[in-house]
């Protein structure tokens, strides 16, 4: 898609949520920097209020659905970038925001369901996390430059619109697949994981739904490289 | 009347200026964020998961909010977490204040330094938000939204190991905080705009419970809560946050609310709230290594736990200021209601007072002086 060498114009917006994904994203400029990132819109770090034309643009937080201006602003947004990158769990899979459904709190009671960027704009590229740590931001920034036809994890994932630990249980515990790596169990934001006996289990009442335990299952990567193959 | 969006804080929000020749009359800080109802989510949940969320309130201050959280859990059940546990939660605490009083800077760096001084603490600053988020990790086991604060005490002990590496770390962010308040000092290197801001005094009436622990306990029933007040027609549907008043005063509280408390500074000019911020992170730096001699390894540090029927409120003092949290349980220990109170709520009425009578063109500064954290704020 992009060559190595050409620099990228990219931005960052934050949609709404806890600004976790913006300082994660600002504690990695420099590596972003590395690899040809130039950020020209990123109200956070600068004053530009206008949104220019971008060739990457990263957006956290989750939309909500009853608030029109969050819908327009993020179609806008679509419009100014070529790839859009759904940045961290809310943006991707919802996250947390899924548990913030029950709405009735002033001074906007009307406002309760908040949906992952996927369900009202086309998303290139997803990167779940709650944040995203550095070493998923590199990979991410990889694959964008990247233009083989390679297998890519964050093109793949993007087709997710809800996670949790549950679908682990049910696609790759139930059926036999886990090896007990413990990848899971390191993954989870919450330790909401521990291996017990080699087989991973959970405790559900921490799950916050970020879909980490689930994407970076090595089990799963095998079979969705595969799936990709054939 | 003008209407601007605010750039370089943590969150959105925006500003609209009233004002003749320059001068503001009147300006209005709001964020019309989609609002995420943290204050009615919690009805029905398990406090685990109760605790876990509320760490996601603020992607900055995270730790204080998941600390206030199982320690007001804690106080309903009844629960006495081990001492070893209640000393970490505060190193982790104050590493919290460290990190968000140093985003503050970050945030600030544009105004306060002229172009040719701005790359050299740029970096200084970037160095000490890397090593504030590594302390973080360190103690709480990720750089954001720790997840060794829980319900009973802290899910694992600090290693030796561990506390060296910490120790290390904290050596070279105290020098370097050294260097930046030198720098806060130098005047030959502000801009013209935070020069002419450094001589404006305001004086707000301060709220503060404490250095960190409440050592002054307010009352709930003292805080008033309402809408935002002086916007008309449209715009008003379009304001998602409250604010909050204490005595049906507008107050200031945060960093120079909590060093006034004790004497410790007494500056009133409007920078001052930020010399105050650097003052604090080495005072929670020399607070830190105390109080990492008093832990062991091999101390234990989480107690049993058992949820049950009650009621409970914490006042704590947060890096932004006052931050309240109150909950109430059902006979099987699930929330069925929780209320938050954010210092930023009782600062954005603060802001506005300081901003009546001064220039236009400080307003934006103002704003990221005094509280640049807008997501609690719409929680």
């Amino acid at each position: 898609m992009h060559t190595m060498c050409s620099s990228l114009k990219a931005g960052f917006y934050e949609l709404g949520g806890c600004s976790g994904c913006t300082f994660s994203f600002i504690q990695n400029l420099e590596n972003l920097k590395k690899h040809n990132l130039e950020i020209v819109y990123f109200p956070a770090l600068i004053d530009i209020t206008e949104i220019p034309d971008m060739d990457i643009l990263f957006i956290s937080g989750a939309v909500c659905k009853e608030d029109k201006e969050s819908v327009e602003k993020l179609l806008e947004l679509r419009k100014k970038a070529k790839t859009i990158v759904a940045f961290g769990s809310c943006a991707s899979v919802g996250g947390i925001m899924n548990f913030l459904i029950r709405g009735g709190q002033e001074p906007k009671p009307w406002q309760s369901r908040h949906f992952p960027l996927s369900e009202f704009i086309k998303v290139d590229r997803s990167v779940m996390g709650c944040p995203p740590g550095s070493l998923f931001i590199s990979q991410l920034v990889n694959s964008l430059k990247s233009s083989n036809n390679k297998f890519d994890l964050f093109k793949f994932i993007t087709r997710f619109k809800r996670l949790s630990c549950f679908n682990l249980l049910d696609e790759v515990i139930i059926p036999g697949l886990c090896v007990g790596c413990g990848v899971c169990a390191i993954s989870c934001p919450t330790k909401a994981i521990v291996l017990i006996d080699g087989l991973p289990e959970f405790k559900v009442e921490k799950c916050i739904r970020c879909g980490l335990c689930y994407i970076r299952c090595p089990q799963n990567l095998k079979k969705w490289r595969q799936s990709k193959n054939e | 009347m003008e209407q601007k969006i605010l750039t370089r804080i943590a969150g959105e929000a925006r500003i609209i200026i009233k004002g003749k020749n320059n001068i503001i009359e009147d300006a209005v800080i709001y964020s019309s964020t989609p609002i995420r109802a943290f204050n009615t989510f919690a009805k029905g949940k398990n406090p685990e998961f109760v605790v876990e969320a509320i760490k996601r309130v603020c992607g900055i201050c995270h730790a204080v909010h998941g600390c206030v959280s199982a320690i007001t859990f804690e106080k309903c059940f009844n629960i006495n977490p081990p001492d070893s546990a209640k000393i970490l939660r505060k190193i982790l605490v104050l590493i919290n204040r460290c990190y968000s009083h140093t985003v503050a800077q970050f945030l600030l760096l544009k105004d306060i330094f002229k172009s040719e001084y701005f790359e050299e603490y740029y970096k200084i600053i970037r160095e000490l938000m890397k090593l504030f988020a590594c302390c973080t990790e360190i103690v709480g086991g990720t750089s954001f939204h720790p997840h060794n604060i829980i319900i009973g005490g802290f899910l694992s002990p600090l290693s030796e190991k561990k506390k060296d590496k910490l120790s290390s770390l904290l050596k070279i962010a105290e020098e370097e905080t050294k260097k930046f308040i030198e720098a806060l000092e130098d005047e030959r290197l502000h801009t013209d705009i935070y020069k002419e801001l450094s001589k404006i005094e305001r004086k707000i009436e301060y709220f503060s419970v404490g250095k960190l622990e409440p050592k002054y306990l307010p009352e709930r029933k003292d805080i008033r809560i309402e809408p935002v007040t002086g916007v008309e027609g449209e715009l008003k549907h379009n304001i998602s946050n409250l604010v909050a008043y204490y005595r049906n005063k507008v107050v200031e509280t945060g960093p120079r609310a909590r060093l006034f408390r004790t004497g410790d500074f007494t500056g009133s000019k409007i920078v001052d709230i930020n010399r105050a911020r650097v003052i604090e992170i080495i005072e929670a730096i020399n607070e830190i290594k105390e109080l990492l001699s008093e832990i062991k390894e091999e101390d234990r540090v989480l107690e049993e736990i058992k949820f049950k029927h009650g009621e409970a409120e914490t006042f704590y003092e947060a890096p932004r200021g006052v931050l309240y949290h109150k909950v109430k349980t059902s006979l099987d220990g699930r929330v069925v209601e929780y209320e938050i109170i954010f210092p930023t709520m009782f600062n954005f009425p603060a802001i506005r007072e300081v901003l009546k009578g001064v220039e236009k063109k400080f307003a934006d500064i103002i704003v990221r002086l005094y509280d640049p954290c807008i997501p609690c704020v719409v929680h």
